[in-house]
């Protein structure tokens, strides 16, 4: 039986101004398990980055309740949440969002920096230089961000968000800001990543990527479209 | 609507949406601007507005100086027989006035006021062109010779102690035994110049005749003060040719008094002709040139730190910018755009800068004008408000233009495809790191002195002297000599002071009184001679009774207090304090010594005491006292009350009035009152230096405010970067903190070094504030600004860390 790494139940989102109401995610049920590999796709507007922002605890929902791995995180403080991103959760970004001023191997190395274990310089070493080979680029440890092309800065972020050895890799648009030879590249190296066990959850609105997915949501006007029956949580 | 009012229009609609913004820079500007609008009326008033007199060019002040042997001034100050025949014989002022200032009672009123009163000829009016609200001033015929008995009143004397009453004219007032009738009133326009001791606050003018002055026609040599000559000078003449021609006058009239006398020459003395504006002023230049330079740097640090504000005001408001710019607007419309934001906010400073000077005018006129004349001149000037108002239209062209420069109009066009990729407002990270450094160094130095200048003022407040000043109170009363035949005049005084006494002690809330001079009045500077060792002393005197001691806690050391007082013990004892007797006779006691205050042996007094010596308020050393009995006509009185009880000057008036009409309260009121006027120099330091802490902290807050607000903007998307891998809040305010931190010690170390070319600039005037003391308190000004610091690194931060990361990584995607 598969474990189950994520799971969401009836989670909506509303944003408020002082006209207008609206409601970005409709009572959203999703489950993911170990190793699976699902794409969410959607036109623009239809929830997708608000979604993804949830389940990795960058925003919180309006209501409905969310689980990592059994526990409940739909209650938590800021600072207990970074504390589950940082151990739970790997977010990779279309726009990479890396940090200028440091090197590839501190820009990789930051979540461990922050991790509750404080790793000794040595784990941290030998982790970040493990997480640059996976993804091929472990002779550009000292170069700058802006030093690389945009497939290895995307790479980079990979990297970054493997290095905490984390239970589920968000990734939102990974290709957005990149050539199709770069593009095709980095979903090769997930690929790959989730073939080596790691579970992937994806936000595209390109079809050719949604299909690499093992599994696929859909999600239009806030609301679950089409998904695996095993998908949606009973 | 054109354009600049439509931008005019919405800057007021986004400014309201950022109230934190406009009341950083209206409040730093507002009271920045405030002070400068201060001190350049003040600079005004006291340099360049002329006097408001007639013909105030033609008048001059004569000095009378007596000066050292290199040539430095001694004494300024008249004696009364020069005053008289400068006065008589001088020709070349067209018109001369001659006056004197001192303090009298008013005997025929209720409350018997002290009143400064002043002595004048009758020309002191018509130089000045006195206006009279009721009656008229003096005549010539009530001038120098006459014994017309005469009076003017200040308005305000007409005011306060006579609520104004339209028939006091022809009524009669006595003061010093005279009888004066009242010939007119002062207006309440009439600005009196303010010379020496007369601090421009006349309350009554009598004519020059009946003067109180105690060394008047032969006491030449005996200066006096208070004493003064106004006159008015024709063109053709200048003030260095009548200086010479009036000390001519003054030697010939010496030459033949001082002949033969070693220790004085005429060529010491030294006449000086100025005009009556700089005589105003006195040395009080240096005093305006500092505060000039002083508010001109505050200025500077907050303008330096609006300029921040601004910078990362911009830096928020770039996407508003960017559209803009995409939309064609030229970088001339986003000055104008920027020009109207900064015009609305210096419009509300200058408003906010009028309150602000009105609020330091009445300080000034309240509490400085004792160190600076013409301050009761001070009002809004229409020339020092025209200037603010230019320099706030400079501000807000340079705050737009400054804004709009650090502005990347090329990048901004950028902006909204490459949001991701750094921002279009760009602030070099040395030229941030420079202004925190330059902040903090001003700050702590600013702190520091201000805070130490507070201790060294408070301490002299707070400072014991060695008695007790609770419940005490002075009384000094002067007699009338009428009624009294010269025969009985001794037994008589006698006998009506220990009436006096005897109905203090009845009144319920006395406890006790003692026929003494006050612990803080003016101890006499006495020369003696030690008879046993013929050595020469010089000590401070002063004298009380039996009970004196007892009543102000003062500690015997060894001896005997003075024996109970009665009329015929005329005994010649001294009580003296331990510093002279240690001085006086080191290993043995003093008591028993002889000391000669005649230096013939016709004045011997015996020392049958000594007391724990007290201090004088903002000394630091003990001076050496000596106590003599009181005169058994002394009409000095300390009464001490019950705790918690009052006695008021009309008690004490009804007191006396129940014993002679011929008594009048020349002075009363509480020793801790005294203490309080004695030490009003100290306390307004301390009211000042406090302001200016908290004004500097301010000011280092805002401007370190608005870098670190720049800064935590500029790296928003890397703060959401770190906070979506895992970073939490105290890992974010760390990390700027850190930032910081170096250009923290760096300041701080500048802050020494500033304040170490203080020390070594002015050594001589600094070394008494110097000590180990203020080591700890640099420490205290460190952790202030520390916490300055933080809690500007802090507050910009918080709208990152208290929201979920999603909203400082939006915009990056």
């Amino acid at each position: 039986m598969k474990t189950t790494v994520l799971s969401l139940k009836n989670i909506s989102k509303i944003f408020e101004t002082e006209e207008l109401e609206t409601h970005a995610l409709k009572a959203v049920s999703l489950n993911i398990n170990k190793g699976d590999y699902i794409s969410i796709s959607g036109p623009s507007g239809c929830g997708k980055s608000t979604l993804l922002s949830i389940m990795g605890l960058l925003d919180t929902a309006t209501s409905g309740e969310y689980f990592i791995e059994g526990s409940n995180v739909s209650e938590l403080s800021l600072d207990q949440a970074a504390e589950v991103r940082n151990a739970k959760i790997g977010f990779i970004f279309q726009s990479f969002n890396l940090i200028d001023e440091l090197s590839v191997f501190d820009n990789v190395a930051l979540p461990l920096r922050y991790h509750s274990d404080k790793p000794s310089s040595v784990a941290i070493k030998e982790r970040v230089t493990q997480c640059l080979e996976k993804v091929g680029l472990s002779h550009r440890v000292s170069h700058k961000p802006n030093q690389l092309s945009g497939g290895q800065q995307q790479r980079v972020a990979i990297a970054r968000a493997l290095v905490a050895n984390p239970a589920i890799l968000l990734v939102d648009e990974p290709t957005g800001n990149l050539d199709s030879k770069s593009g095709d590249q980095i979903m090769e190296l997930l690929e790959q990543l989730n073939k080596s066990g790691t579970t992937i959850c994806m936000v595209t609105h390109d079809p050719r990527y949604a299909d690499m997915a093992t599994s696929k949501v859909q999600l239009l006007d806030g609301s679950v479209l089409q998904a695996r029956l095993s998908q949606i949580a009973v | 609507m054109n354009l600049f009012t439509y931008q005019l229009k919405q800057a007021w609609l986004s400014l309201k949406k950022k109230p934190g913004f406009v009341l950083s820079v209206v409040s730093t500007m507002g009271i920045t601007l405030g002070a400068l609008l201060c001190v350049l009326t003040l600079a005004y008033v006291m340099l360049i507005k002329p006097l408001p007199y007639p013909e105030q060019a033609r008048l001059y002040s004569v000095e009378h100086h007596i000066v050292d042997q290199q040539g430095e001034s001694e004494y300024v100050h008249f004696d009364y027989p020069t005053l008289i025949e400068l006065y008589k014989k001088q020709k070349q002022f067209t018109q001369g006035s001659i006056s004197y200032y001192s303090e009298e009672v008013i005997r025929t009123h209720p409350q018997q006021p002290s009143v400064n009163t002043a002595f004048v000829t009758p020309e002191w009016f018509s130089l000045l062109d006195v206006p009279m609200v009721l009656g008229r001033a003096f005549e010539a015929t009530e001038g120098f010779n006459s014994q017309i008995p005469v009076a003017v009143l200040s308005y305000k004397t007409w005011q306060d102690e006579y609520s104004r009453d339209p028939n006091i004219l022809n009524k009669k007032i006595i003061v010093n035994d005279v009888s004066y009738s009242v010939i007119g009133v002062v207006s309440s326009s009439f600005i009196e110049p303010q010379l020496g001791a007369s601090e421009g606050n006349t309350q009554l003018w009598l004519p020059w005749s009946f003067n109180s002055i105690s060394y008047k026609n032969d006491w030449w040599g005996s200066f006096t003060r208070g004493l003064f000559f106004i006159g008015s000078l024709p063109d053709d003449i200048s003030s260095s040719q009548v200086s010479e021609q009036l000390r001519n006058l003054v030697i010939n009239l010496l030459q033949p008094i001082v002949a033969g006398d070693e220790s004085f020459t005429v060529d010491d003395i030294k006449i000086i002709t100025k005009t009556l504006k700089s005589a105003i002023l006195g040395d009080t230049h240096d005093l305006i040139y500092m505060l000039l330079i002083g508010v001109v740097g505050l200025t500077v640090i907050a303008v330096s730190n609006i300029i921040n504000v601004f910078i990362s005001h911009a830096a928020q408001q770039r996407k508003n910018i960017s559209i803009n710019a995409a939309l064609g607007a030229r970088k001339s419309q986003i000055f104008s755009c920027l020009l109207a934001q900064a015009s609305i906010l210096m419009l509300g400073a200058v408003i906010l800068a009028i309150f602000v000077s009105s609020f330091g005018f009445t300080i000034l006129t309240q509490y400085l004008h004792e160190f600076l004349p013409r301050v009761h001149e001070l009002s809004l000037q229409i020339e020092t408000l025209l200037t603010i108002i230019f320099i706030a239209i400079l501000f807000a062209f340079a705050f737009a233009l400054l804004t709009t420069n650090t502005l990347n109009y090329q990048s901004l066009n950028n902006e909204l495809n490459n949001s991701g990729k750094g921002t279009g407002i760009q602030v070099s990270p040395w030229l941030r790191q420079i202004l925190i450094i330059s902040q903090i160094a001003i700050a702590s130095a600013l702190v520091f002195c201000n805070i130490s200048l507070m201790l060294d003022a408070a301490k002299t407040i707070t400072q014991p002297l060695g008695y007790q000043r609770d419940n005490l109170n002075f009384l000094s009363l002067s007699i009338s000599e009428k009624g009294n035949s010269d025969g009985d005049s001794f037994d008589a005084k006698f006998a009506l002071l220990n009436q006096v006494k005897s109905k203090l002690l009845a009144l319920p809330q006395v406890e006790a009184v003692s026929t003494a001079e006050s612990p803080l009045g003016n101890f006499m500077y006495l020369a003696i001679r030690d008879v046993s060792s013929n050595t020469d002393y010089q000590a401070y005197t002063s004298f009380g009774d039996e009970r004196y001691f007892d009543i102000i806690g003062q500690e015997f050391v060894i001896g005997d207090n003075f024996p109970p007082q009665n009329k015929q013990d005329r005994d010649q004892l001294l009580i003296i304090n331990d510093v002279f007797a240690k001085k006086l006779s080191p290993n043995e006691s003093p008591v028993g010594r002889k000391l000669d205050f005649s230096s013939d042996g016709t004045n011997i007094f015996t020392i049958i005491g000594v007391v724990k010596g007290t201090m004088e308020p903002g000394q630091n050393e003990i001076p050496m006292r000596m106590y003599a009995p009181s005169s058994t006509l002394a009409a000095k009185f300390l009464i001490k009350t019950k705790p918690n009880q009052l006695l008021t000057r009309e008690q004490v008036i009804s007191t006396l009035n129940d014993v002679s009409s011929l008594l009048a309260v020349s002075q009363f009121g509480s020793l801790n009152d005294t203490h309080k006027n004695i030490v009003m120099s100290e306390r307004v330091t301390v009211v000042t230096a406090i302001s200016t802490t908290i004004l500097s902290l301010l000011l280092a807050a805002t401007g370190l405010y608005g870098i670190l607000s720049y800064s935590s903007q500029i790296r928003r998307f890397e703060i959401g970067i770190r906070m979506a891998v895992g970073a939490k809040s105290k890992d974010i305010i760390l990390l700027i903190f850190r930032d910081i931190s170096t250009a923290l010690v760096v300041g701080v170390f500048s802050s020494i070094l500033v304040l170490l070319a203080l020390y070594l600039g002015f050594s001589d005037r600094l070394t008494s504030y110097v000590s180990f003391e203020l080591v700890p308190l640099f420490f205290i000004t460190l952790i202030l600004i520390s916490l300055i610091s933080f809690i500007a690194c802090y507050l910009p931060l918080r709208q990152y860390i208290s929201k979920p990361v999603i909203h400082s990584l939006r915009g990056s995607e």
